[in-house]
């Protein structure tokens, strides 16, 4: 039997991190959790790399921008997907300048983040 | 009365006699005395008989002579032999009295004939006077003194006339520059003027009260916020180099209190009769009130702006958390139990159907504030409308059935243009919600074509209608038909479709019969020139 695909999910806010793991769970992925951009890094270092990231950008210590630069940099976690979930205004656009493989407005539809997910691991 | 300081002393080397003026005001001072003569013997006796008069003699030796000097000086008496070689004595005087500025030189003819006919001649080529010779020095001595004093007097008349009118032109400038600087200080706002290179040579009474600084020899600038001073100077700097007006934003220091105050300046250069810069006049009105409000709008801008920002990423937040869990646990119960009409089931779904409610009036009010200030940004791409307009179709038939309005789509043709994707969805699904909502269970039809220049949608229910009167208001914020009956949300739907469509340079319409339905028509064009 494979191993299920893993997914990081980096998000600073308590509820939504433990719903989209749950969600996540339940629909049968790995799911590992960041609370920011800078654990994220820490996480990715760490452990078994996840075949799919999705990222928050308001986030304490270090943002979803400044953990793109981060990931960009290091070849090792540079081509992992990853997927945008924002609740600003105007998050498509900032979303596009990241140069990430997907965006989610939230609040995030669990039909259309399966869909997306699914596309990408 | 030998010694009048003004006077005129004679020599009096033969006869003793006083020369005094004929006025006391006429001042001493030597002339030139123009001796013509042919004959070096004449000119040397002449100027013995003369030179105790102490004024300066020029011999000449012809008419051509004459000229020469007369063109080197101006002479206050000429005397002039008749008889010369080449040009005579009279053609000489003719050709002198040509010249303007000789026009009244006095001049006596030496001549050795006392013929009427000369002294005719003479008089009539402008003589003053004839010496017949051989003649008496001392007669000579006083004809010339008198035409001398005559030509001093005149001099001394032209004097005091240039005097006088220079006084008046002065008395007449001091009466404008008073009725100017009355008029300058009635003023109630700061007028000043700067000589070009900016320092202060007058300013009115304004300005002294505004800034304390009295004009003289003080840079202009000195009165001015010190931050402001790079950009007015620079502005200077242009206006200098074209010779224009220019108007500046700028910071006056307040002497009382030192404030900065806000002032719109107006400079203004102006010129002497040469078109020579003289100076630079300027004005200000104290413009401190709209600043402070239009920075007050700013910062008022800037701070909602933030607050919707935030208000925006807080209100989403939990509802992701919500929205999600909901949908979970709903995708969960219909794959987990074989009997999807369970109570659960039916429970999860209405959970779910309100945290979307929620969701929708959260993103209804933030566009509100958005396209209120104009900052609904549009992201346009190309896409095919119809089947857009099949996906919400297809997305809507669980509301649809549960408002008994089934809805068919019937499309002419494919349409295809640039739009904004998402925004074009909320108008089609916000006409969709409003005909489900008024819709008395009747069947809803949206039909879609295109014209040359313009794709159209329309979305047609079947039910209440709307009265003429409220059609006028349809498309105002918070607008709500006037039936009584209370049909849930915000009232702000139609108006934010019309905002969008407005904004895609399109058309939302309405036509509507009371109580046979309502038909709304979007026109979007094929191009969007935005």
């Amino acid at each position: 039997m494979t191993r299920p695909p893993r997914i990081l999910v980096v998000e600073d806010d308590d509820g939504v991190r433990q719903t989209l793991a749950d969600v996540l769970y339940e629909e049968g992925y790995d799911v590992t959790t960041a609370a920011h951009g800078a654990a994220a890094l820490e996480e990715l270092r760490a452990g078994p790399l996840p075949s799919l990231i999705l990222l928050d950008l308001m986030m304490p210590v270090l943002d979803g921008a400044a953990f793109r630069k981060a990931q960009a940099a290091d070849p090792l976690i540079a081509g992992i997907p990853t997927v945008v979930l924002s609740a600003k205004n105007g998050g498509q656009r900032l979303a596009d300048d990241l140069g990430v493989q997907g965006y989610l407005a939230k609040p995030v539809h669990l039909d259309r983040l399966l869909e997306l997910v699914r596309a990408l691991v | 009365m030998d010694e009048v300081p003004t006077g005129r002393v004679g020599g009096g080397r033969s006869d003793g006699r006083t020369y005094t003026t004929l006025t006391p005001q006429v001042q001493a001072s030597t002339v030139s005395i123009l001796i013509v003569d042919d004959h070096a013997p004449n000119l040397v006796a002449l100027e013995a008989i003369l030179e105790s008069l102490g004024h300066r003699i020029v011999r000449a030796s012809s008419g051509e002579d004459a000229f020469r000097c007369m063109l080197a000086e101006d002479f206050a008496v000429i005397l002039m032999d008749v008889r010369m070689p080449g040009i005579d004595g009279f053609t000489t005087a003719s050709i002198i009295r040509t010249r303007d500025r000789n026009r009244h030189i006095p001049i006596i003819f030496l001549t050795a004939s006392s013929s009427d006919a000369e002294l005719l001649r003479g008089y009539q080529y402008g003589a003053v006077d004839f010496m017949v010779k051989p003649f008496e020095p001392l007669i000579l001595r006083s004809k010339v003194a008198v035409l001398v004093e005559l030509f001093q007097q005149r001099e001394q008349i032209r004097e005091q006339a240039a005097r006088l009118h220079a006084a008046e032109l002065a008395t007449q400038a001091h009466e404008s520059d008073l009725r100017w600087r009355q008029l300058v200080d009635a003023m109630p706002v700061p007028v000043w003027c700067m000589k070009p290179d900016g320092e202060l040579f007058y300013a009115n009474e304004r300005w002294l009260e505004l800034t304390g600084i009295s004009a003289g020899n003080t840079p202009f600038l000195k009165a001015i916020h010190e931050a402001d001073v790079p950009s007015l100077t620079e502005a200077w700097r242009a206006a200098q180099a074209t010779g224009s007006a220019f108007g500046a934003e700028f910071r006056i220091m307040r002497a009382w209190d030192g404030a900065a105050v806000w002032h719109l300046g107006r400079v203004v250069p102006y010129y002497d009769a040469q078109r020579t810069l003289i100076g630079w006049i300027a004005t200000a009105i104290d413009v401190d009130a709209q600043k402070r409000t239009q920075r007050e709008q700013v910062e008022a801008v800037r701070a909602r702006d933030e607050f919707l920002s935030i208000a925006g990423h807080e209100l989403r937040t939990p509802l992701t958390s919500l929205q999600l869990t909901v949908q979970g646990l709903l995708r969960q119960a219909n794959r987990d139990l074989e009997q999807p009409a369970s109570k659960l089931v039916a429970k999860l779904a209405l959970a779910e159907q309100l945290v979307r409610r929620q969701g929708r009036l959260i993103e209804d009010l933030l566009d509100v504030s958005r396209i209120t200030e104009g900052r609904l940004a549009l992201e346009v791409e190309e896409f095919d409308l119809g089947e857009l307009i099949t996906e919400i179709v297809a997305r809507c038939l669980d509301q649809a059935s549960h408002a008994g309005c089934p809805i068919t789509f019937d499309s002419a043709q494919v349409v295809r243009g640039s739009w904004d994707r998402a925004r074009v969805e909320q108008v089609i699904v916000n006409l969709l919600a409003n005909a489900m909502k008024y819709g008395h269970g009747c069947p809803i039809e949206i039909h879609l074509d295109a014209t040359e220049t313009h794709a159209r949608v329309e979305v047609v229910d079947h039910g209440i209608g709307i009265a003429p009167a409220d059609q006028a208001h349809l498309f105002e914020r918070f607008f709500r038909a006037s039936t009584g009956a209370h049909f849930g949300g915000f009232g702000l739907g139609l108006w934010i479709s019309r905002q969008i469509v407005t904004a895609l340079e399109g058309t939302l319409r309405v036509s509507s019969v009371l109580n046979e339905g309502a038909t709304f028509t979007v026109a979007l064009p094929l191009v969007a020139t935005k």
